[in-house]
């Protein structure tokens, strides 16, 4: 598309539209030069009135923290749309599902992250929508044309655009949903947009991203007329996992390889008893949890690079073995007590040969974009494993035998292997309050 | 090197769009068939961006003038298609072009029973010089032809509406009128944009967009 002419808001800023990165029913999303910054035009000039409400209503919506595209200013008449907060260097997640006509799919699918990111990815755009939630809200249209993620493979954020139809309540008479994406009650025109509805799409994007096929789409759909598709969109299908009856799909990615145990419950869950039943649909925070967890329990593969789930023996892509593996298993620690067996294990991540960062998520049980904070970075080492805290933060180790625990300082401290005695404990907080540990023990 | 398994995605589902243009001599006046190359070029443009997950646009051209209706573009991917500008003579055989377009979307191999609905799309600034009545009928009867999406445009004043509205033959179907260039290439966009949004987000409750047109 040839480029617009610049727009002004209604503060007098001046915006120069530089690229559409998207267009739906209702618009046209924009990107401004300087690229933080997006512009939503509107094609109807009479929806001016509705844009202006949807817009105050937003901006009273506390969304900071979230990664969602906040507007900041209405566009001055007569265009009609605003002005949305942005990031740079960002590409629609659809280029995650669909790849180059010619390319090799496994390999491009590693070239553009693999596994790990893309379940990285999807559960940073299920923490922006189970922000959303959390505030009572809920998004409404999301598909794989208004989720943005980094371009760059080596990151890994992910941004909403489009709060056009955020709210609070639920009206079966302003449903919104883009073909495939629609919950099957609002697809029939029974419902409006909920929590719910937006949980069904959130999984429909997650399996699509993972597996790279449509989870309503068996080979029969795919293959038969467009009539078809739109049954299996309308939810009238069982899904192409369905325990019961068959709707297989012989395409895209093993659904074992790619979603895991818990994963593939959590989809089975929204599309076989979730699809006729809304209030059992697992929600997108069980998505996030499933998906962070389901991540960090990858391991890299040291002969294709491919990222894998550490339960395989081998590598699923190539075939080669599995690295040697020690297994850090997190607890929780109080004093007087020491390690509360009771709680059992909080989270398990594999230490193979790559360093393995430890975030907030797994050490302070922190939710949401400030939890992405690594805190420490466990490293391999030939003597032993060595333990270093991230700029600004703080860990201890105590040793076997229970002395003291001591600082570790930004040299970091090597923890010697052991087999015989209890092992090290690394802390992640003072040993005088209740805190996170993490025990790493070699694996077989 | 390692060799990695591999694996097959879904082929893309076709969305085919045909285009049945009037290259009458009459288009020679007033810059007509300068500005209709020139909207075709950027739909091309804007269509080749497209880029949907499910669906492959393709787009076919068939003109008619000359005595004879043919394809200057067959059935082609819209990443591939490029516009050659076309030139206008003779009279406007436009019940030929009602015939290759019929036979084009009804052939099996062509358009496979997979294929989203297709768009039809006619242009005209005059009347047709041969006989159309049954070949637009045969097209209308046809199972490909009655369930295809139509828009139609008449340019200038010479347009022969009522034909053009038989075209539609949807009580409510609107026929698009052109004075100049602006307003041909407004309906160009305005086919994109229709194309390009049936993949697109949808309010079920809202009428079809209508096209304001920018003001931006």
């Amino acid at each position: 598309m040839e480029p617009r002419r610049p727009v002004t808001d209604e503060h007098g800023a001046v915006h120069h539209l530089s690229r559409r990165i998207g267009a739906g029913g209702q618009g046209e999303v924009w990107l401004t030069d300087g690229g933080r910054r997006v512009v939503k035009l509107f094609y109807r000039r009479g929806a001016a009135e509705r844009v202006r409400r949807q817009i105050a209503f937003v901006k009273r919506c506390d969304l900071r923290d979230l990664h969602v595209a906040r507007p900041i200013a209405l566009l001055a008449a007569p265009a009609v749309g605003y002005v949305a907060e942005f990031l740079a260097d960002m590409v629609p997640i659809r280029s995650l599902i669909r790849p180059p006509s010619d390319a090799s799919i496994a390999g491009w699918y590693r070239g553009s992250g693999g596994l790990r990111r893309r379940l990285r990815l999807l559960a940073h755009v299920g923490e922006a929508i189970a922000g959303i939630h959390g505030r009572g809200l809920s998004y409404g249209d999301l598909s794989h044309d208004n989720t943005f993620v980094s371009a760059p493979v080596s990151a890994s954020e992910a941004w909403l655009v489009d709060l056009d139809n955020l709210r609070h309540d639920t009206d079966v008479h302003a449903a919104v949903y883009t073909p495939g994406y629609g919950a099957p009650e609002v697809v029939a025109g029974a419902r409006g947009n909920s929590s719910l509805t937006d949980a069904w799409a959130f999984a429909v994007l997650a399996v699509q991203v993972l597996a790279l096929v449509h989870p309503l789409c068996g080979d029969a759909v795919i293959d038969g007329a467009p009539e078809l598709e739109e049954a299996a969109f309308a939810g009238r299908l069982p899904w192409i996992e369905d325990s019961r009856t068959d709707n297989a799909c012989s395409h895209g990615l093993p659904r074992t390889l790619v979603l895991g145990r818990k994963l593939f419950e959590v989809a089975r869950a929204t599309f076989e008893a979730g699809r006729v039943d809304p209030l059992v649909r697992p929600g997108v925070s069980t998505w996030v949890d499933a998906l962070h967890t389901a991540a960090d329990q990858t391991l890299r593969c040291t002969r294709c690079s491919s990222t894998f789930y550490a339960s395989a023996a081998t590598c699923p892509w190539c075939g080669a073995d599995g690295p040697a593996l020690a297994l850090v298993s997190v607890h929780r620690w109080e004093p007087g007590v020491g390690v509360v067996e009771a709680m059992g294990t909080l989270a398990k991540l594999p230490l193979a040969d790559e360093p393995l960062v430890l975030t907030r998520r797994v050490t302070q049980a922190e939710v949401g974009v400030q939890a992405r904070q690594p805190q420490v970075t466990l490293e391999r080492r030939d003597r032993g494993i060595l333990v270093q805290t991230a700029e600004g933060a703080s860990c201890w180790v105590s040793g076997p035998g229970a002395s003291a625990a001591r600082a570790v300082d930004d040299r970091g401290v090597i923890l010697p292997w052991s087999s015989h005695v209890p092992g090290w404990l690394i802390h992640f907080g003072a040993v005088d309050e209740p805190h996170r540990v993490a025990r790493i023990e070699e694996l077989a | 090197m390692n060799t990695l398994q591999e694996f097959t995605i879904a082929r893309a589902r076709p969305l085919p769009v045909v285009l049945l243009v009037d290259v009458s001599g009459s288009m020679l006046e007033h810059g007509k068939i300068q500005s209709l190359n020139q909207a075709v070029r950027e739909m091309f443009e804007a269509l080749a961006d497209e880029h949907d997950l499910r669906a492959q646009i393709q787009i076919a051209v068939i003109t008619f003038g000359d005595r004879r209706a043919e394809f200057c573009l067959p059935l082609t991917p819209a990443a591939q298609a490029t516009w050659m500008d076309a030139t206008a003579s003779g009279n406007t055989p436009m019940g030929a072009a009602f015939e290759l377009a019929r036979g084009l979307i009804e052939d099996r191999d062509q358009v496979p029973a997979r294929a989203y609905r297709p768009t039809l799309v006619l242009v005209s600034d005059g009347q047709p010089n041969d006989e159309w009545e049954t070949p637009l009928a045969a097209l209308l009867a046809s199972e490909r032809g009655g369930k295809a999406f139509r828009m139609a445009m008449g340019i200038g004043a010479d347009a022969d509406l009522e034909v053009l509205q038989k075209f539609l033959s949807v009580p409510a179907g609107k026929v698009f009128t052109a004075a100049d260039a602006r307003q041909i290439r407004q309906f160009f966009r305005l086919v994109t944009m229709t194309v390009a949004s049936r993949s697109r987000s949808a309010d079920p409750n809202a009428a079809p967009v209508a096209f304001d047109g920018w003001d931006v």
